[in-house]
């Protein structure tokens, strides 16, 4: 097979796209069946291509005179799988979806920039070189941005695009300097001539003397693109403003943006412990502060976005751990810690899509996605909330799902780490994040047992979702097929890792044995926790038969389905303890006459902020845009003084040109 | 000190321009304009017949037809028709900008003669000096005058400062490139007069020092 069919059949797609922009009412029908081809036709085209390709794209597309050059290993296959995935999954749903928003939605600019996206974020995957990674990586983001501006008449919504933009070209600005950087160092742009070590070695060869720096720069670039704390800000607001569908398939791009660590850092033999611990610190606490906030959010869509800081911060600790043992020579603990930060990416790539759909379904039936408007969902939308009910597991790390085995397997590397690394400051980082990471893992169940028992259990909270009815045929389908697929991938985890084994034979330059070695514990504990969950439900949980009688309302007259527990208080206990962080408070007010026995109105509202958002980045913004109205005075619209500029200009030129 | 008649004539041009800073009558301006610029084809001439160079001549003679008459020719017939009397004068008084203008060119000597351009026989450091002293002149013109009509002025200054530099520092450049520029100048300056009966019928004045308002 002729690899270089995959990255035309990309180009082809993202141009072929283009025009679908010029149709305001184009055919979604149509279009996602392109989009289900076109994802289909690549994962054959990508399965049936002989792995470790090189190609160059034909001539007529280099990039001004550079030649693009494509690659295909392991890990891109692995990306791309799961980008196709994702895109089919996204395409079903979508023609179900975009029928609701009829009005406001724009469907050309919606598909072109759809399949724009798609095929870009392919494109990202297999460049391999630094300018056409750039060249689609800025594809990606514009796509990505024409997409979160779906709803663009919406105010938030153009709040949020504009926050979105403004960090995705932060983090291409980072990105571009470490990659300048690394160019003037190795003087090439090719991925594989790139190693980020300082300290020369027989196994891993040269070394390159101030890549530390570039690394930096790189790192911080996709730390932004990731949404890692505290660099997770536009995430919140992004999602949230985007359509469901856009939100999962963005989902995927925090995944990209892993994915170029891991390609670009990882595979380039980065040995420096300081940023190794910088990833695990970062990561943990990006972990622990997107759940903790995900916990007192009210809307699904807030939450799932928090609940994504948290899990790229899980998977980007992985990758710390996986460096800093590597430093250290430990080769073991680094390809366990390798394979559980690929396999955690991949599975919440899949379980994150699959919730972010399901509310999709639920905004359709009862136009919000407000947790405090829903309730009872259960029985009117069955298959949606079982699929959302296994994506709520999943998050949550319970087996057999796959998000048990990327997080059994990050805990596996930290243990190993901690008994193996001989060094007090290893074991105690490695413990002390064990630590983080058993609260964190308690917290994400707190989380979505919240989410999903308010919004899906229980009765009615308004009309809306009282009238609420199952998604289409399309959108079920698509649930149903991720949730099988979030089942499949924890349960045949197993060669799911052996297929990532080369990749982590390639980032270690050494045969490593991650399956051999948790192979068999890996189904035994399976096998364990599944049959022990079964015996807690059947022994303790006994499924009993259901009582209905009359609640008594302290003589209130009739309790409304209002008197539920609602997300707020579910949440607040813990927002409690951990009011100092969130900066969290309840204010009561109750009026009436006789406000003590007959109250004619009761508010509560909990307040929380952002102690980033508020303290950093707001006097940050503040300054720049203080900066940028005292260099607008330049502006004085006088000729005479534009003239004086000239001339001041022209002579300091000159007098400092004269001594080159 | 021994000059080359083409560097006579770009020092004399030097001056003219110098000279041209101390009046404030827009006639007298126009007049050191055409001077100016015919001393400057007459500098292009002589180093023509020093370097036996034909296709300069037609150069020369297109400077001295175009830019140094028909401009000029221009401008009058739009002086009149606006009825320009004198520049009321901005930023700095005429002698004072005068007796500065003659502290650039001094300094542009100094800056030449620290400059890397290897000076051979015919990039002379006289050349780069006048040039350099023509530019900075074009942009003080500019920088002390209200009327668009001046600025104008002021501009075409500085453009033959440019002109200078490429004459005495490069040989030159191809002849169809210098028409080019000659071409150009000349449509820029028909514009120019044309925008400006625009802004005396809307505002009905042409002082720069007015139009503040127009910035965003």
């Amino acid at each position: 097979m002729n690899p270089s069919l995959i990255s035309s059949l990309c180009l082809t797609t993202a141009l072929m796209a283009l025009p679908t922009l010029f149709f305001r009412k184009a055919n979604s029908v149509a279009l996602s069946l392109l989009t289900l081809m076109f994802s289909l036709l690549l994962s054959a085209l990508v399965v049936a291509t002989a792995i470790d390709a090189r190609w160059a794209a034909p001539a007529w597309l280099s990039v001004g005179s550079f030649p693009m050059t494509f690659q295909l290993d392991n890990l891109s296959v692995a990306f791309i799988l799961l980008l196709t995935v994702l895109a089919s999954a996204v395409a079903l749903f979508s023609p179900g979806y975009l029928k609701h928003f009829d009005e406001t939605v724009n469907r050309g600019l919606y598909w072109a920039s759809f399949l724009v996206f798609v095929s870009s974020m392919a494109l990202v995957v297999l460049s391999a070189d630094a300018v056409t990674f750039l060249v689609f990586w800025e594809l990606m983001s514009i796509s990505s941005g024409a997409l979160v501006a779906t709803n663009h008449q919406n105010h938030s919504v153009q709040k949020a695009s504009l926050i979105y933009l403004g960090a995705t070209r932060v983090a291409t600005g980072f990105l571009a300097g470490g990659f300048l950087w690394m160019h003037s160092l190795t003087n090439s742009w090719a991925f594989q001539d790139w190693h980020f070590i300082t300290n020369a070695s027989a196994q891993l060869g040269a070394s390159t003397s101030g890549a530390h720096f570039a690394a930096f720069l790189i790192f911080i670039g996709f730390a932004i693109k990731a949404g890692i704390w505290p660099f997770h800000l536009w995430l919140p607001y992004a999602y949230p403003a985007a359509p469901c569908t856009v939100s999962s398939l963005m989902s995927a791009v925090s995944k990209i943006a892993l994915y170029g660590l891991i390609r670009i850092l990882v595979l380039g033999d980065l040995d420096s412990p300081i940023l190794g611990y910088l990833a695990i610190f970062l990561g943990t606490i990006s972990a622990f502060w997107g759940v903790l906030f995900a916990l007192i959010q009210t809307d699904l869509k807030k939450t799932l976005a928090y609940s994504s800081v948290e899990n790229v911060g899980l998977i980007l600790l992985a990758i710390g751990v996986c460096l800093v043992a590597k430093t250290n020579g430990l080769l073991s603990v680094a390809a366990i810690a390798l394979s559980a930060g690929l396999f955690h990416a991949i599975g919440h790539g899949v379980f994150k899509a699959l919730m972010f759909l399901g509310v999709g379904t639920v905004q359709c039936a009862t136009h919000t996605s407000r947790i405090g408007h829903l309730g009872g969902l259960l029985k009117k939308m069955p298959t949606t909330s079982t699929c959302f009910l296994v994506g709520a597991m999943a998050i949550c790390a319970l087996p057999p799902l796959n998000g048990f085995m990327g997080k059994w397997m990050l805990y596996q590397s930290l243990m190993q780490n901690t008994w193996l690394s001989g060094s007090p400051v290893g074991a105690g980082v490695s413990l002390s994040v064990i630590c983080v990471l058993a609260l964190v893992g308690g917290l994400s169940i707190a989380c979505f047992a919240n989410a999903f028992s308010v919004s899906f259990l229980g009765e009615p909270r308004s009309s809306s979702a009282a009238r609420a009815f199952e998604g289409d045929i399309g959108s079920s389908c698509a649930q149903v097929f991720l949730a099988a697929l979030c089942l499949a991938l924890g349960l045949f985890a197993v060669p799911v890792i052996g297929f990532l084994k080369p990749i982590c034979d390639a980032a270690l330059h050494s045969d490593t044995t991650v399956a051999a070695t948790i192979h068999f514990s890996l189904s035994s504990v399976l096998i364990v926790f599944t049959s022990l969950f079964a015996l807690i439900y059947l022994l303790i949980l006994k499924p009993s038969k259901v009582r209905r009688g009359i609640i008594w309302e302290c003589g209130f007259g009739s309790v409304s389905a209002r008197a539920q527990v609602t997300a707020d208080s579910f949440a607040q206990p813990i927002a409690r303890i951990f009011n100092k962080l969130l900066s969290y408070s309840v204010t009561c007010e109750i009026e009436g006459s006789d406000r003590r026995h007959f109250p004619e109105r009761i508010t509560v509202a909990p307040h929380t902020a952002s102690h980033i958002e508020r303290r950093i980045y707001q006097p940050f913004l503040k300054l720049i845009s203080f900066i940028a109205r005292s260099l607008a005075k330049l502006q004085s619209g006088s000729i005479h003084l534009y003239l004086v500029y000239l001339c001041v200009t022209l002579i300091a030129l000159l007098i400092v040109g004269r001594s080159f | 000190m021994s000059f080359t008649p083409a560097e006579w004539s770009l020092i004399a041009s030097a001056t003219v321009a110098i000279l041209m800073v101390g009046s404030l009558h827009v006639r007298v301006n126009l007049f050191g304009y055409c001077v100016l610029t015919v001393l400057i084809s007459l500098a292009t001439m002589f180093s023509a017949i020093d370097h036996h160079e034909t296709s300069m001549f037609y150069l020369a003679g297109a400077i001295a037809l175009l830019k140094g008459i028909s401009i000029p020719l221009f401008l009058y017939w739009i002086i009149g028709k606006l009825k320009l009397g004198s520049d009321s004068g901005a930023v700095l008084s005429a002698p004072l900008a005068m007796h500065l203008n003659i502290g650039l060119t001094i300094m542009s000597y100094f800056l030449v003669s620290e400059f890397p351009v290897p000076l051979g026989e015919l990039r002379t450091w006289v050349g780069a000096m006048a040039a350099i002293s023509m530019v900075l002149t074009g942009i003080v013109l500019m920088l002390i005058r209200r009327l668009a009509i001046s600025q104008i002025i002021g501009f075409l200054v500085l453009e033959n400062g440019i002109y200078i530099f490429a004459l005495t520092q490069t040989r030159g450049m191809p002849l169809i490139i210098e028409m080019g520029v000659v071409l150009d100048v000349l449509v820029g300056v028909m514009i120019a007069g044309l925008l400006m009966f625009r802004i005396q019928s809307s505002f009905e004045h042409i002082d720069v020092s007015k139009l503040t308002d127009l910035r965003d």
